[in-house]
């Protein structure tokens, strides 16, 4: 049990967007967001990063809790990725993939030989190795996601926690980005991350959190938290499981959409 | 700005000529200058008569050669249009860097509006006297007053500086042709260095040039103490190794006095003389 | 980046020998050698060369160089390409609480007294400006902030002056503040703006990793680990002692801050490891050649911020006109 949340409360301007949330994330499995828009699924994510201030309940990293580890320790135990990175115009993918190195560097300290490496293999993992030298802002939004996630990798951190990776990218990329990151949590990692595409969450999670804007949050496995009946109640959409378990959406013609 | 700055301070004390019209009799005169403040006061009884409005610096003592000499039943105006002609004079004696605006507005309301320019040097002094007293209705109390200042003249004039070089250096500024310091200067028989230089009036220059000329007297205004003044001169860098802070020359007058531009314009003249002699005796 | 760095150096040391032979007076490359090497050399000769010119083109490549640390500082903060001291006001609230100091007669207080308030001036400026950048991070809110607090700078610091028209001696003090001149600086002023620019370079070392971790945003940089309040409080402090101690010594000197990181960015890319120093080394050299260029070429002694501000405009606009589809 990598990193726990307990018993905690999150509101925005007085709404409640999550009340006592229980959630345990281990080594090895992929737990994913899901919840209409404005539910709170990056406030989640970024309170279980420790980059929220929390006034109900905590979360802890390996029993500690986060708030009393220091940030530097903290960024080398969980690596974070926003919604949205902002242009950083000029930065080369190199230099922006040695930032992932950061926490293990003292303030004073150039990097190192070993940090150069790491960039190297952590952009080799991506299939981004090619494109060292590039300028991020040069690159299309799958080859910055990927990078990105490079950049995540090159901190070794145990815990990658990811808000709607796939946001920008078209389903070839959005399904290579899951693929990796799910292989990324079988060598040992736990990765949480928020997505809104209900059937590739089903697919990819081997545990969902699902918050519904009201404040009641669901956690478990995909198949008991994504029934039927909760979408509809959740999200206010018709979805069906076919005979193989794959979720699908039901259109009003009787169409279904397994992903999109 | 500087040099502008200068340039006001010059001003707050001046007039000059123009070719004069009838001489009104009795007139009602306002003066916006302390420099036509103080002609108008020494040139009679007659003529202070008919003062209506003096400027609004006249009882300040920085600028001022006659604090506290016009009654206080004077009114002192500064720039308002609207106060002066709201005193109905008929003629105004204003400066060169009045507002033109203003200006205008006064010779709209029929105020015969004087304006006094130039204030270069002893000649531009004698000019600004006649036209003052020319307009006053007294021109002979003006020529009487101009030789008052040629005979004052000629008695602080002195060969003291001959053969040394000086330069009058203020807020970055030097003092060249064309300045009340130039004729000051020479009446003290010293040779101004920025006017053979070719330069005309208050021309900024750097330290580094001021140095290089190696003046060998330096004239400066004092800031609080003369004393003290002169002795932060003689020790600044650069300045320390000219001629002048070398052989005790650094001569700090009060501004009041370096940038007069009436008769206390020999003062300096005679303050020169004085400190030269004392130097090299 | 070597043979870069090796070119600025070499142009800054030609032009350091340059501003020392160059100008008034009779003095050859000899004689600037033999002051140099402590030879035989008059009096007048050692005054202007080991006096005048050499401490002032060392404060100018001082002053240039913290103005280059201080623009590149100040864009990494607020991750804004046309973020600058001048630019954003803080060396008009530097220029205005100097101007006010002087008005109220604190300059008697001591030396220290006015470019300490004009250090204070310009970290109220940037107090206001985090304070705006924290809920509204676009470059035009920040941008019309800067020119906000700066006309408001500026309006106390004409108020100043008009109070000033009537107190002559105030007034001329004031005025001389803000034109700014490297005339007359010797060495106590190259000894404060030496020492200002080897604090901000350490402070600025101290939080360079952080500069570089904000490029991909607030939320990024807190997850690697960056400490926010203390590297805006490192930052802002830093950007003000450079800008007001700048402002104090030469009077505003706007756009080197400016158009200097930006040349450098374009040469060392956007690591503030090499961003910074390059910043600085560009600045500085920037600075001494337009201080001799208005030494040796112009007739009266131009306020170094004139010409800067003469060069800078135009760079400025260009820089505007590429970004214009960012801005909103």
């Amino acid at each position: 049990m990598t990193l726990a949340a307990r018993a905690i409360t999150l509101e925005i301007g007085g709404r409640v967007l999550v009340e006592g949330l229980d959630l345990s994330v281990s080594p090895g499995a992929v737990t994913v967001v899901v919840g209409p828009n404005g539910a709170g699924k990056s406030t989640l994510l970024r309170a279980l990063c420790g980059l929220l201030p929390l006034e109900h309940g905590q979360v802890t990293l390996r029993g500690t809790p986060l708030s009393s580890v220091a940030p530097r320790a903290r960024a080398r135990a969980i690596a974070y990725l926003p919604q949205q990175t902002p242009a950083a115009p000029g930065l080369t993918v190199r230099d922006a993939v040695l930032l992932g190195r950061l926490p293990h560097r003292s303030r004073l300290a150039g990097p190192s030989a070993d940090d150069h490496a790491r960039v190297g293999t952590s952009l080799e993992r991506v299939g981004m190795a090619a494109f060292t030298e590039r300028r991020l802002d040069s690159l299309s939004g799958g080859e910055r996601q990927r990078v990105m996630l490079a950049r995540m990798l090159a901190t070794e951190a145990d815990v990658m926690v990811l808000d709607e990776p796939t946001a920008a990218l078209d389903v070839r990329h959005a399904l290579d980005l899951l693929e990796t990151l799910r292989a990324l949590a079988r060598e040992g990692r736990a990765v949480v991350l928020a997505l809104h595409d209900l059937p590739l969450a089903d697919a990819f999670a081997d545990q969902v959190v699902c918050l519904d804007a009201r404040g009641t949050t669901r956690v478990g496995p995909p198949c008991k938290v994504l029934s039927p009946d909760t979408v509809q109640a959740v999200f206010g959409a018709p979805f069906d499981r076919d005979d193989d378990g794959v979720l699908r959406l039901q259109l009003p013609d009787g169409a279904a959409v397994t992903s999109g | 700005m500087t040099r502008a700055g200068l340039l006001l301070l010059a001003c707050l004390a001046a007039g000059c000529p123009r070719p004069a019209a009838e001489p009104p009799a009795a007139a009602r005169i306002a003066s916006v200058t302390i420099d036509s403040d103080a002609t108008l006061w020494a040139l009679g009884e007659d003529v202070r008569g008919q003062v209506v409005a003096v400027s609004a610096l006249v009882d300040d003592a920085r600028y001022s050669p006659i604090v506290d000499t016009w009654p206080a039943s004077i009114p002192r105006v500064s720039g308002s249009s609207e106060t002066l002609i709201a005193l109905r004079p008929t003629v105004a004696f204003v400066a060169e860097w009045s507002d033109p605006n203003g200006r205008a507005l006064l010779e709209r309301s029929d105020i015969d509006v004087v304006v006094l320019s130039g204030f270069g040097g002893f000649d531009d002094y004698r000019a600004r006297v006649r036209t003052i007293a020319e307009r006053a209705g007294a021109p002979e109390r003006g020529r009487a007053l101009v030789a008052e200042f040629d005979e004052a003249l000629d008695q602080v004039t002195s060969s003291a500086g001959a053969g040394l070089s000086v330069v009058s250096y203020a807020s970055g500024n030097v003092a060249a042709a064309d300045t009340t310091f130039a004729d000051e200067a020479a009446a003290a028989g010293l040779t101004n260095l920025p006017s053979t230089k070719g330069m005309k009036g208050h021309v900024q220059v750097g330290i580094e040039q001021l140095v290089a000329w190696a003046p060998d007297v330096l004239v400066v205004p004092c800031e609080d103490d003369c004393a003290k003044t002169e002795r932060d001169f003689a020790t600044k860098p650069g300045i320390a190794a000219t001629p002048a802070a070398q052989h005790d020359r650094i001569i700090a007058i009060e501004p009041a006095l370096l940038f007069a531009t009436g008769p206390r314009m020999l003062d300096v003249t005679a303050a020169l003389v004085r400190r030269l002699r004392e130097a090299d005796p | 980046m070597t043979r870069w760095a090796a070119i600025v150096s070499a142009t800054l040391l030609v032009a350091l020998w340059i501003s020392l032979v160059a100008g008034p007076g009779d003095v050859s490359h000899g004689d600037v050698a033999s002051v140099l090497l402590g030879r035989e050399v008059t009096a007048l000769q050692r005054a202007l060369v080991w006096d005048l010119r050499l401490p002032r083109s060392l404060l100018a490549v001082c002053v240039g160089a913290s103005l280059g640390l201080a623009g590149a500082l100040t864009q990494g903060l607020f991750r804004n390409p046309l973020a600058e001291p001048g630019v954003l006001g803080v060396s008009a609230g530097a220029a205005m609480a100097g101007a006010v100091g002087l008005a109220i007669g604190l300059d008697a207080a001591g030396p220290w007294a006015i470019p300490g308030a004009a250090c204070l001036g310009a970290i109220g400026v940037l107090l206001v400006l985090m304070a705006w950048a924290r809920t509204d991070a676009r470059t035009s809110t920040l941008i019309l902030c800067g020119v906000a607090l700066a006309s408001v700078c500026g309006a106390v610091t004409t108020l100043v002056l008009s109070v000033g028209i009537e107190r002559w001696e105030v007034g001329m003090k004031v005025v001389r503040w803000l034109m700014g001149s490297f005339d007359g600086r010797t060495w106590p002023h190259l000894a404060i703006g030496a020492s200002a620019l080897a604090l901000g370079a350490a402070l600025a070392a101290w939080v360079r990793q952080d500069l570089d971790a904000l490029q991909l945003g607030s939320d990024t940089a807190v997850s690697l680990g960056v400490d926010l309040r203390h590297t805006w409080r490192v930052g802002i402090t830093t950007v003000g002692l450079l800008a007001g101690l700048c402002t104090a010594l030469t009077g505003v000197i706007g756009f080197v801050g400016l158009v200097v990181p930006h040349i450098a960015r374009a040469f060392v890319g956007t690591g503030h490891a090499r961003l910074l120093p390059a910043s600085a080394l560009l600045g500085g050299t920037l600075l001494l050649l337009v201080d001799v260029a208005t030494r040796t070429i112009a007739f009266i002694a131009l306020p170094p911020g004139v010409i800067t501000s003469l060069l800078g405009t135009p760079v400025f606009l260009v820089v505007l006109a590429r970004m214009r589809t960012e801005i909103t």
